[in-house]
């Protein structure tokens, strides 16, 4: 039987992911949409577009975060710390612990590192935009940290698979850092009327 | 001289439903408008992009109704074409009919 409602998540990602002044008549229609007979997959479906749309619009607005992020991820000498001794010695310990022990040493390792640079950079983003408070700090790195670890326990599994050296050291090792970065950025982002203007000045 | 404004497809589109549709142009109608007069779906998010973009390019503009119960308290925004708007459409119908005038292979109804 379909439910009267729709899907809260659905909802509660709609409100929360897409903003600007027509976020309010669009949950609107899509919920009298519903009310009229729309199934939960319509509903879902109008809401993934509708964050796809907002997130490619917040990308061409904000380019020049995604291009500090690019540099970012790409300034760091992953082939170089992969292959020092000290990584090595480290990297030998973690794999001799049992399983999944090993797992979450290995990610949390890593993670501590990378962590170290995202702070760096996200601090010195805020600090560009003029909006460097504790709040700000501490939701924009919770978000990016969780991303980071997911990021980095999917790379656990991708290194099974059988990718050029190039691949993994140039492009897909990056992939973590660069989005949790983005996306701490995006959290903290400017909005209303004057954000545009800001992120330029910025 | 005015500045001129080049629309998309997309852009076209729900500037002539807007037109069709008169008074009660909100996301809802004119998503279905458009999804009756060119037979695909149009996702409300693509379509309030859509109208945010002429805003600002000054071919629409728009205002709040009444908040519904039957939308969550949520009001309707109202969509109409400006001055502007309409003569950019003019502009643009002008354009591709003399493009297409004089095509033989779009003449008749043989591919």
């Amino acid at each position: 039987m379909r439910s009267s409602q729709p899907p809260s998540v659905a909802t509660w990602l709609l409100e929360h992911l897409v903003h600007g002044e027509e976020n309010e008549a669009l949950a609107g229609d899509l919920l009298e949409e519903f009310s009229q007979g729309r199934t939960a997959a319509w509903y879902w479906y109008q809401v993934f577009v509708a964050i796809l749309v907002a997130f490619s619009k917040e990308l061409r607005a904000r380019w020049i975060t995604i291009l500090f992020a690019v540099i970012v991820s790409s300034a760091v000498p992953y082939e170089l710390i992969w292959r020092s001794s000290e990584f090595e010695r480290l990297f030998t310990w973690v794999i001799r612990l049992p399983w999944p022990v090993s797992l979450f040493f290995s990610i949390a390792c890593w993670s501590a590192l990378e962590a170290g640079i995202l702070f760096v950079a996200f601090t010195a983003y805020l600090g560009a935009i003029r909006r460097f408070d504790l709040r700000s700090f501490s939701i924009g790195s919770l978000v990016a940290l969780v991303a980071l670890n997911l990021g980095n326990l999917s790379l656990n599994f991708l290194m099974t698979l059988q990718l050029s050296r190039f691949l993994f050291f140039y492009v897909i090792w990056r992939l973590p850092l660069f989005f949790s970065l983005v996306l701490a950025m995006w959290v903290v982002r400017p909005t209303g009327p004057h954000a545009e203007a800001t992120t330029r000045s910025a | 001289m005015s500045e001129r404004t080049h629309l998309g497809e997309f852009e076209l589109i729900v500037i002539l439903a807007l037109l069709r549709l008169g008074e009660n142009a909100y996301g809802v109608p004119i998503s279905r408008e458009i999804e009756r007069q060119c037979g695909r779906e149009a996702a409300l998010g693509s379509v309030y992009a859509t109208l945010e973009r002429l805003q600002k390019k000054g071919l629409v503009s728009s205002s709040l109704g009444e908040p519904t119960a039957e939308r969550g308290g949520r009001a309707k925004r109202y969509f109409r074409v400006t001055a502007k708007g309409l003569r950019e459409a003019r502009e643009t119908r002008r354009v591709l009919t003399k493009l297409w005038n004089g095509l033989r292979e779009l003449e008749g109804q043989r591919a």
